[in-house]
């Protein structure tokens, strides 16, 4: 097979880029349209051109811009003068503004402020009676589509900032004639589960068409009924919706959805941190104070000169102790103990004096008595006579028949006897 | 400690400890003993933060 007929994409898109630059009625363009879905990025105003069945893409130069002396706004009914132009990288065409003019408000837009304006005389929006959202949820119900990048956002950067929480997911329909019905349908699931503490509402951006489906007044109720606390986090930053002023809080983005739903783990972190620092702080300063406390008392005169407590009573013991020596009986049995001892010489004197005194009359006694010994009348010549153990003083005593017996100073004689002759008186 | 303790309980549990301390109307005993807790208490907290990786996601459809 020739690939000759086979043309690039570039050469298609060059080539219709030809034909809508050299066609006489796309030159220049009048319309009247609504404007939808404004946004503005790097000097150029992007927005879409629409009524009921048709839309098409936008762009005016912000030179253009400054010059006009309204903000074009989502809603607007507009008269617009451009040339319609292809963009060849992307092979879309658009219409390039170089005049513009403001008509009115478009229908859509106009029934919206209508819905707001009711909505909030009912203080559906009141703020004073909204829920407050859990600082620390447990578990988020995700109402979005189930395939949408809103999805992601949300869950990675719940992953990011509190990664402790749970995130139940309850897909719903966010765009389109079905999508009010499913929303309500999720709301109703999360409260008949009554899990989650927090519900986020969200979808990523699109039209202000696509978004619509979040002015619908019944979903606008069941959200302002809820008894778990809402977020909405609809489209971009500009989007404003019903569900946005109803809820609980309104984020500007499904992101921004997430970070209002969870405390940020860096911030908590941090926190940990700072109450750890005031606990170390704290028993710190307890210590300090415990320990001045102490050093007072131990500095304290009571302490540092304990032993002059005593100084009174140690004086008093001191003086007691010399009364007490003073009254002692010591020195009375001292006294005594002296009498007692000239008491005993004295009469050991008069002892010795006694005995001298027995020992001299007893030295005359005796030498009476040597005087008067037998013996010592022996020595003189004179003996004792005995018979039979008898001393013979008589002659009557004497037996003639017996041996006598003389004792003389130094020895015995024995003798018999011859005669008795007694003397004449 | 309990692991079922949730992470804001713990928190609150951090916080009070560490309002007593600052009451001053502990004992030094007691102050070191809730030292001690709000410390445990505090590494809990963030460890409980430092390990969980990615939140857990579970379809609710039926």
């Amino acid at each position: 097979m020739s690939n000759d007929k086979y043309i690039s994409v570039s050469a298609l898109n060059k080539y219709l880029y030809y034909k809508f630059d050299t066609d006489l009625n796309l030159k220049v363009v009048y319309l009247k349209a609504e404007v939808s879905n404004v946004r503005f990025s790097k000097g150029i105003l992007y927005f879409v051109l629409k009524d009921e069945n048709a839309g098409i893409s936008a762009i005016m130069y912000s030179s253009l811009m400054d010059k006009l002396d309204f903000e074009l706004e989502d809603g607007m009914t507009v008269l617009v003068q451009g040339k319609v132009g292809v963009y060849t990288r992307r092979g879309t065409y658009s219409i390039n503004v170089t005049n513009i003019e403001q008509v009115g408000l478009g229908v859509a837009y106009l029934q919206f402020l209508q819905l707001k304006d009711k909505l909030a005389k009912e203080g559906l929006f009141n703020e004073k009676i909204k829920l407050s959202l859990p600082k620390y949820p447990n578990n988020i119900a995700l109402i979005t589509s189930g395939s949408g990048d809103a999805m992601h956002d949300v869950i990675s950067t719940i992953s990011k900032r509190y990664p402790l929480v749970n995130v139940l997911l309850y897909p719903a329909i966010v765009q389109g004639d079905s999508a009010p019905k499913s929303v309500i349908n999720a709301i109703d699931k999360v409260h008949l589960d009554g899990i989650c503490d927090v519900i986020i509402i969200c979808r990523g951006g699109g039209s202000i068409e696509d978004l619509s489906c979040f002015n619908d007044e019944e979903l606008a109720r069941v959200i302002y009924n809820s008894l778990i606390p809402t977020i909405s986090g609809v489209g971009h930053e500009a989007d404003f919706t019903i569900c946005d002023f109803v809820a609980s809080r309104r984020a500007p983005t499904p992101t921004g959805a997430a970070v209002v739903a969870t405390p940020d783990k860096v911030d908590l972190l941090r926190y940990i941190d700072e109450k750890q620092v005031e606990l170390v702080r704290n028993i710190k300063n307890k210590l300090i104070d415990g320990y001045n406390k102490y050093k007072q008392l131990s500095d304290s005169y009571i302490l540092t000169n304990f032993r002059n407590v005593f100084t009174p009573y140690e004086e008093r013991l001191s003086n007691l102790d010399k009364r007490l020596l003073m009254a002692s009986p010591n020195k009375k049995i001292d006294d005594y103990g002296e009498k007692l001892t000239i008491e005993m010489i004295a009469l050991n004197k008069v002892y010795i004096q006694f005995l001298k005194n027995k020992e001299n009359s007893f030295k005359k006694n005796l030498d009476k008595l040597i005087i008067l010994s037998p013996l010592n009348i022996m020595s003189k010549g004179y003996s004792v006579t005995f018979q039979m153990d008898k001393v013979i003083t008589k002659i009557d005593d004497i037996d003639s028949n017996v041996l006598l017996t003389t004792k003389l100073v130094d020895g015995i004689v024995m003798s018999k006897v011859i005669s008795v002759d007694g003397e004449k008186k | 400690m309990n692991e079922d303790i949730k992470f804001e309980e713990l928190l609150k549990q951090l916080d009070d400890v560490v309002k007593s301390l600052e009451s001053g109307d502990l004992s030094l005993d007691e102050s070191i003993k809730q030292y001690q807790k709000g410390i445990e208490l505090s590494n809990k907290c963030r460890q409980k933060l430092e390990t969980a990786k990615e939140v857990v996601v579970k379809k609710m459809d039926d």
